[in-house]
């Protein structure tokens, strides 16, 4: 799961700020700037079981089956990216979240003073000098703050990872350093929060897994916390680096 | 600091110069409040020409403005401006507030390119080569003319990377050269030996002063030719502002500077030039003594004296 939302945030960041950069610093402010405004916004009010249906039939029954096509035709009938699998999960989630970290970032770029946009167009910058060596800079702390509401969001979804990829037991774990590469993207996982609606609801005997739904659920907590306060020490970090004693 | 003008220069009128008296000289006696009918014209849109004092002819200028006319969307906010930038010289730029002394500075280095509306007409040149051109490299015209803000703004780094800043853009990796040009223009800007400890340091943890200083040695750090100046002391108390007239002193003669202030005093005490504005248009053009001194048209001397403005 931790891997899951590592994969999520390096997948949601780039897209969220690369948006939000075009609609805030590029685009010319009008009626196509602002539907795809309205559109974000509308798409984070999207339930997450509907991304849910959406990686399911995108990313796995149409991405999934091409790459299968093309590089794994061998194993065929059997899929191998065909299917639910931790790479779809993660972007799934990252389609997510991906409003709040456009959100965010628009919001920490439009709190750079102009002032400081200016004395850099001053010293003959251009503009994607500008923004990569000042604005960025000084929006991070902001950016980051999408990121925390975006990793607290995608770390406790559990409807759209039933659709693409959460199971209820599995033997490999995606990360295997036993086996290069390492890294199998394609393989389902076991997810806490899938884990603890399982065993909650499904069991047959729900009296002797209650414990375990407690036990489950701490955990769930615990992680996502401590994937929080990481967050949350690497802002401060960069906070420390531009906050003055004004 | 406020904005009441020193009036010593003004105790008894002074008689008017024969070597001035050849155009528009003030009939009534000056010392009404009431500003002269200039203004007026001006405002009802009438025709002027400028008051150009005669020292101003046969100057070598480094930036020549002519018949510069400037509009935000509809309203226009500079009406046929010419004036000529003396080389190596401070010229000061008077007005009351919303006279386009803040345009015309920003017209200089193009920054209104900034704004979507703005449209200009007439020319401009800096040494000889148009400003305002199709062909015309804002972004080398900008390393070439220094400017610095109203507010200091430091950007979110070190107060070396601060420093070294428009040379970074423009490519240089060199350490050598970076350290070279960094010490130099903090010397340049009295600011060395306050911050030589700590040039790894966050620049937004300097006083407000010393962010001014910075934000001087940053633009003086790719040798430009002409340095820009919008209220460069409206944000700092007086000592610091002492300190930053004492650096524009120093800086003349290396650089030429024009500079927007509100505050007559300092034109009077740091300018050779003074340039006074009113409404968009360039009103009297002279150097810094004439203007406050002598000035050759009423309503500049109701301005520089406190009566009006």
């Amino acid at each position: 799961m931790v891997i899951m939302t590592m994969i999520m945030s390096i997948m949601v960041v780039p897209f969220g700020v690369l948006a939000a950069l075009y609609l805030k610093e590029y685009a010319k402010p009008g009626l196509f700037v602002s539907l795809v405004r309205i559109a974000v916004n509308n798409l984070a009010g999207v339930p997450s079981i509907v991304f849910g249906v959406f990686g399911l039939s995108f990313f796995c029954y149409i991405v999934g089956a091409q790459i299968d096509e093309w590089f794994f035709s061998a194993n065929l009938p059997n899929p191998t990216y065909g299917k639910g699998g931790i790479l779809w999960a993660s972007l799934t989630l990252a389609l997510l979240t991906l409003p709040v970290v456009i959100v965010a970032t628009e919001e920490a770029l439009s709190a750079v003073p102009q002032s400081m946009r200016e004395g850099s167009y001053g010293c003959g910058a251009t503009r994607w000098q500008t923004i990569r060596r000042v604005v960025l800079p000084r929006a991070m702390p902001g950016i980051m703050t999408g990121m925390i509401l975006a990793i607290a969001r995608g770390a406790g979804e559990v409807a759209p990872l039933m659709l693409v990829g959460a199971v209820k037991l599995t033997q490999d774990l995606p990360v295997d350093l036993s086996q290069a590469p390492f890294l199998f993207p394609e393989r389902s996982f076991m997810h806490l929060g899938f884990h603890i609606y399982d065993l909650g609801f499904q069991s047959q005997d729900s009296e002797a897994a209650r414990p375990m739904v407690y036990a489950t659920t701490l955990l769930l907590i615990a992680i996502v916390v401590g994937l929080n306060l990481g967050a949350i020490w690497i802002r401060a970090r960069l906070r420390k680096r531009f906050e003055a004693a004004r | 600091m406020n904005e009441s003008p020193q009036m010593e220069p003004r105790i008894d009128p002074p008689a008017p110069s024969p070597a001035m008296s050849e155009k528009k000289q003030p009939e009534e006696h000056p010392g009404h409040s009431k500003p002269g009918n200039l203004f007026q014209t001006i405002e009802s849109g009438g025709d002027f020409t400028t008051a150009l004092h005669r020292e101003m002819n046969g100057l070598d200028s480094v930036v020549e403005i002519e018949n510069f006319n400037l509009w935000y969307g509809k309203s226009q906010a500079l009406h046929n401006v010419n004036l000529s930038l003396p080389v190596g010289k401070v010229t000061a730029l008077i007005g009351p507030s919303g006279c386009g002394k803040s345009t015309l500075l920003r017209s200089v280095n193009r920054m209104n390119d900034l704004v979507d509306s703005v449209r200009t007409e007439g020319s401009m040149t800096l040494a000889g080569e148009p400003i305002y051109h199709s062909g015309a490299d804002v972004i080398e015209l900008r390393k070439r003319i220094g400017m610095v803000f109203q507010k200091p703004n430091p950007f979110p780094m070190s107060i070396f990377e601060n420093v070294v800043y428009s040379l970074r853009i423009a490519g240089i990796r060199k350490r050598s050269i970076l350290q070279e040009a960094c010490e130099k223009s903090l010397q340049r800007a009295g600011l060395w030996t306050e911050v030589k400890d700590r040039l790894k340091t966050s620049a937004l943890q300097m006083s407000g002063g010393q962010q001014q200083r910075l934000c001087i040695a940053r633009a003086i750090a790719a040798q430009p030719e002409v340095l820009l100046l919008d209220e460069p002391c409206s944000a700092l108390d007086p000592i610091a502002t002492g300190r930053i007239e004492d650096l524009i002193d120093e800086l003349q003669g290396d650089y030429s500077i024009l500079m927007v202030t509100h505050n007559m005093q300092q034109a009077s005490r740091v300018s050779a030039y003074t340039a006074f504005m009113y409404l968009g248009r360039l009103v009297e053009y002279g150097p810094t003594e004439g203007i406050f001194m002598n000035p050759r048209l009423t309503e500049t001397e109701d301005y520089v004296t406190g009566r009006f403005g």
